[in-house]
């Protein structure tokens, strides 16, 4: 009994389901791809039910989650930011349009029942990235296709030879100081891709596009030993007592460095997000437990990136 | 207890239809207003003196285009109808009138010399391709419900629909139309009413048949953005304010893949909206029609 995702850039026009090189297997922990026909439904004032349902606009709208593995997950950065540039080993990917994938999904279940099923002109819409304690770190990614092909179930021969990136691999630095007091981070990143480029003539989606403001927002959980950037969140400036005449808000550059369980010390991501602004704080004290300090965050400007080494 | 409308052409104004087509539809309303007019004398406090004046009676129906089931409804709208050579065409001429019979909930009204004031057209991505109705009607009488016996017709389904523009005698299909909507208003006067009578007295247009309509084009499309701004798919400016003629065809085909229907006018572009905000961007183009005839074709 086998599973497997295997995924690959599209080449060609959108939706081609075709791919420059074979799509290569990524290891992850779910997958979820509900296919809806949308059907279009016409009730008539003649009956007690609906008088007819026809094939409406086909949505395929699914997940993928799995244990962040940079390199195997390449292709999805690079779905999801759109641009990249290549320097040495290293693969840095910024924000531009939106690129399509070849996502395929198979199932076994004994020799004679398995598929496959191919989907074209994937469109990767969102990332969260998880950081917790005592976790592998998590990615999550949210997707929409344009179109399926069902075909025999073609595990993929190997997979890309990675560790995953565990929590005491990552380093949370704010303003370029390694932070030790960050118990938890979630960064979400959402492309705001038009699900609804559907056109007279065809029942898919016609194009990739963007309909809206690129959202990267994030929270923060500090260990109650946090004072400066929790301070720093509240007024704008972790000097002051209050909020100054001018409302500032606190802002700062954070980095997110990972480094490679194989090879101690060398880093495999880095994540910068150099103008990322506080946008609200939420304090528990409940009796003598820990205080949880969480800080929400927006990244804004420019200079976003996210690189990979190989 | 059953709603349903059923239609049927009038041979003369007001006399009731030999046939009659039952149509689905998934909206009906109708309005009778009697004209009640009151007066007041200067003997008296409050107006007493009551009397009946012109009958209006109007309404609209929206229905999935079925052309076959709508024929009689577009024959009367446009004017004329006949079989040549493999389909039957519809275009402009002296308006019909029709007989309508309307069920709702018990009530069955049967309404003749109705005329069409105007049609709507719209053509969606992920809807069915939709018409409404609006009529004028002369008078009506209260009946019996009947049993209606629907025909077996698909309505026009929007993956099934092509869309070409034509320019200079070259066709090219518009694979990027998210939306195309047209309404046509067909110039009856609706208040044609003579002295010896109360109830309208004919379907007499008084204004020329005009369509406005509108476009969304999904992505970046040069040649549409150009062909309103400066008059031509193909100049980057404009210095004789030339106005771009386009010949639209809007085909739809059964799910056999033979024909259906065909819509054919010529418009020419009045107006481009475009906005983009917070990252979204939307353009739609606003035409009006301009040429000879808007022809409607039923295979």
């Amino acid at each position: 009994m086998s599973r497997y995702v295997k995924i690959g850039l599209e080449t060609g026009t959108y939706g081609s389901g075709t791919t420059a090189s074979a799509t290569a297997g990524v290891l992850v922990t779910s997958v979820g791809d509900p296919v809806d026909r949308a059907p279009i439904i016409e009730e008539c004032i003649s009956g007690y039910v609906a008088n007819s349902a026809y094939g409406g606009a086909l949505r395929i709208k699914g997940t993928l989650e799995g244990s962040l593995r940079p390199v195997q997950m390449k292709a999805l950065f690079e779905a999801l930011f759109g641009s990249k540039s290549r320097d040495g080993d290293t693969t840095t990917y910024t924000l531009g349009m939106p690129k399509a994938l070849v996502m395929e999904v198979g199932e076994q279940v004994g020799d004679a029942l398995s598929m496959e099923t191919k989907y074209k002109g994937v469109g990767v819409s969102g990332c969260t990235l998880e950081f917790n304690p005592k976790e592998i770190v998590t990615a999550r990614f949210d997707w929409v296709a344009k179109n399926f092909v069902n075909g025999s179930f073609s595990a993929p021969a190997s997979y890309t030879t990675e560790d995953p990136v565990v929590f005491y691999n990552a380093v949370i630095s704010i303003g370029g100081t390694p932070a030790t007091t960050v118990k938890s981070l979630s960064l979400s990143i959402d492309r705001k891709l038009d699900e609804e480029q559907y056109t007279l003539g065809a029942f898919d989606l016609q194009r990739l596009t963007i309909n809206g403001m690129t959202d990267i927002t994030g929270e923060l959980t500090f260990s109650e030993m946090e004072y400066t950037q929790y301070k720093a969140a509240m007024t704008g400036n972790s000097a002051q007592t209050s909020i100054a005449e001018n409302n500032p808000l606190g802002t700062v550059a954070l980095t997110i460095t990972c480094t490679d369980m194989s090879n101690p010390g060398v880093t495999n991501l880095v994540i910068s997000m150099p103008v990322t602004v506080y946008t609200d704080t939420d304090r528990t004290i409940q009796g003598m437990n820990e205080i949880e300090k969480k800080v929400k965050f927006r990244v804004v400007g420019s200079g976003f990136s996210l690189a990979v080494t190989e | 207890m059953v709603d349903y409308i059923t239609v049927g052409l009038e041979s003369s104004y007001g006399g009731g239809a030999a046939t009659h087509t039952p149509v689905l539809v998934t909206n009906v309303e109708d309005n009778v207003n009697r004209g009640i007019e009151v007066f007041g004398n200067v003997d008296e406090y409050k107006k007493g003196y009551v009397k009946t004046g012109k009958l209006v009676v109007n309404g609209s129906f929206t229905a999935s285009l079925r052309p076959n089931m709508l024929k009689d409804v577009l024959v009367a709208a446009f004017g004329s109808g006949s079989s040549v050579g493999g389909y039957y065409k519809i275009g402009l001429g002296t308006p019909k009138s029709l007989e309508m019979r309307v069920s709702t909930r018990g009530v069955v009204k049967s309404l003749v010399g109705v005329g069409i004031i105007k049609t709507g057209f719209a053509f969606v991505s992920n809807k069915l391709a939709e018409v409404k109705v609006d009529w004028i009607a002369r008078d009506y009488s209260l009946s019996d419900e009947e049993s209606v016996t629907y025909s077996k017709e698909y309505p026009a389904l929007p993956y099934l629909c092509t869309i070409t523009f034509t320019r200079d005698g070259t066709p090219v299909v518009k694979e990027n139309v998210k939306m195309l909507s047209m309404e046509v208003t067909f110039g009856l006067d609706g208040d044609y009413y003579v002295v010896d009578d109360y109830r309208l007295a004919g379907l007499i247009r008084k204004d020329v048949v005009e369509m406005v309509g509108s476009v969304e084009l999904g992505g970046v499309d040069l040649g549409e953005v150009a062909s309103i701004l400066v008059g031509d798919v193909s100049r980057t400016s404009m210095s004789d304010n030339k106005m771009d003629v386009i010949g639209v065809k809007v085909d739809f085909l059964n799910l056999s893949g033979t024909s259906k229907v065909c819509l054919l006018f010529d418009v020419t572009y009045e107006s481009l909206a475009s906005g983009l905000s917070k990252g979204s961007r939307q353009r739609t183009w606003k035409f009006r029609n301009c040429g000879e005839d808007i022809e409607v074709r039923i295979y």
